[in-house]
């Protein structure tokens, strides 16, 4: 008898409010099994009802990590029995969250005022290939862009979640270790192309300059993993595909967390004299439950230049935030 | 120290779900956007680094004390571009700093603005309004 209740599924139910006490519809309930680390979703309905069914007994996390509002959690609910725990959700708004001066969105507007970038046909290399040399900045519409979600495995999903809910606290970058930045060129970011070699120089990363191998050797055997991983570039008609394997896994991808076993795969194209293609492949089967992929635009931006970053200068922030 | 009531509407909402990203670090994990805080005093110094450009303030509090505070700004590079230089605030000037306060720390503030005695501003990303080139 004891062993039969304890299997009866219970259920998290309520609504979901958004400011002003209106009813939010279309928003992600999720909770976490504290015990098994198993997730459960619902949506909210018009009315913003929402339903977490067939939970086996157990204590639960409830979140929503919604981009429109302020990250909720609620913590350790217990589902003993097949009655509904209820829990209504109030939610605020995330309109609130600031950045700071001279970072963002002072970064976006000053995108958004520069001057189209120059005219004319892509340059092509001695050696007939595309040439995508130049100072590049994002275009102000894919700065705009939502990233791309991932979907993420449960470990990663949980994972995911602490990083929002503490603020993104433990960014790699705010201890002034590297990021995956690619070719997102936010501040400006320089491609060197030779036949033999491509070399990204960047201002915004500690690791201020990247390899890409285009002589077509393979992969080494032995490769151990590094931030940036080993990049080789083969030629696909007027795109350059660069493969990067041998990434540790301790990068963040934008927020998301990723594996050692993390593959990307880059196509750049250059259409024109002013724009550089980006599309971006994703592909770690022990994060993501599918490859996910993103596209961006760079514009060359002749009167930009790299600069030097010495992050490690002044960097006050773990004297200022507690971090794991 | 002088807490101000503050509503700021951000047209660019949408931009905001990969502002982490961008940044060196999130603005919630080191200040709290709930506590805006005013505070007007003396600079005492000027630091034109990365990863954040720093000024430190004196500014006497309620009890009549001088209290040091270490005011956070962007990188040199973006400030830079808003048109700002190494020597557009300086050691003596007087300024009004409004911000947000950090989780933290009692004396460590994140500025939005930046007004100099004469009514100028400092690092408010208006050309109209740059200094010290």
């Amino acid at each position: 008898m004891m062993a039969l209740c304890q299997t009866e599924a219970g259920s998290i139910a309520g609504s979901v409010f958004g400011p002003a006490h209106a009813p939010a519809a279309g928003v992600s309930v999720e909770a976490r099994n504290t015990e098994t680390g198993t997730d459960y979703k619902a949506v909210s309905s018009p009315k913003g009802e929402y339903t977490l069914a067939q939970l086996p007994p157990g204590k639960y996390d409830v979140f929503v990590i919604d981009a429109k509002y302020r990250p909720f959690v609620r913590r350790g609910i217990v589902i003993r029995q097949p009655q509904p725990a209820a829990l209504e959700i109030q939610l605020a708004s995330n309109a609130g969250m600031l950045a700071t001066l001279g970072e963002m969105p002072a970064l976006f507007e000053l995108l958004s005022k520069r001057p189209p970038p120059p005219q004319g046909p892509a340059p092509k290399t001695d050696d007939g290939k595309p040439d995508f040399s130049g100072v590049w900045l994002i275009s102000p519409t894919s700065a705009g862009g939502r990233a791309q979600q991932p979907d993420l495995l449960p470990w990663a999903r949980a994972q995911y979640r602490e990083r929002v809910l503490n603020d993104y606290k433990d960014k790699p970058s705010a201890r002034c270790l590297p990021e995956l930045a690619g070719f997102l060129g936010r501040w400006p970011i320089k491609i060197v192309q030779t036949s033999k070699l491509l070399v990204t120089l960047r201002s915004d990363d500690v690791i201020t300059a990247h390899q890409v191998y285009l002589d077509g050797r393979s992969f080494p055997q032995d490769l151990e993993s590094s931030w940036q991983g080993y990049s080789i570039g083969k030629w696909e008609s007027d795109s350059l595909v660069i493969d990067t394997l041998g990434l540790n896994d301790k990068t963040w991808l934008n927020m998301f967390p990723h594996s050692a076993k993390l593959h990307i795969t880059e196509r750049l194209r250059r259409p024109d004299l002013g724009h550089l293609e980006v599309e971006t492949k994703y592909d770690d089967p022990e994060s993501f439950r599918t490859p996910f992929q993103t596209k961006i635009v760079n514009v060359l931006a002749p009167d930009e230049e790299v600069e030097e970053y010495v992050c490690a200068e002044n960097n006050q922030y773990r004297d200022h935030v507690s971090t794991n | 120290m002088r807490y101000k009531a503050h509503f700021l509407i951000l047209s660019l909402a949408l931009l905001l779900s990969r502002s982490s990203a961008y940044a060196h670090h999130s603005f919630a994990a080191e200040f709290d956007s709930d506590k805006p805080v005013q505070i007007t005093g003396t600079v005492t110094k000027v630091e034109w680094t990365n990863p954040h450009v720093r000024f430190y303030v004196d500014v006497k509090n309620d009890q009549g004390a001088v209290v040091n505070w270490n005011i956070e700004l962007g990188p040199p590079l973006i400030l830079r571009h808003l048109g700002w230089r190494e020597n557009s605030l300086k050691t003596g000037d007087q300024v009004t700093v409004e911000g947000y306060l950090a989780k933290d720390h009692s004396s460590l503030a994140n500025a939005k603005k930046v007004t100099l005695a004469d009514g100028r501003s400092v690092f408010a990303g208006s050309s109209a309004e740059k200094r010290g080139e």
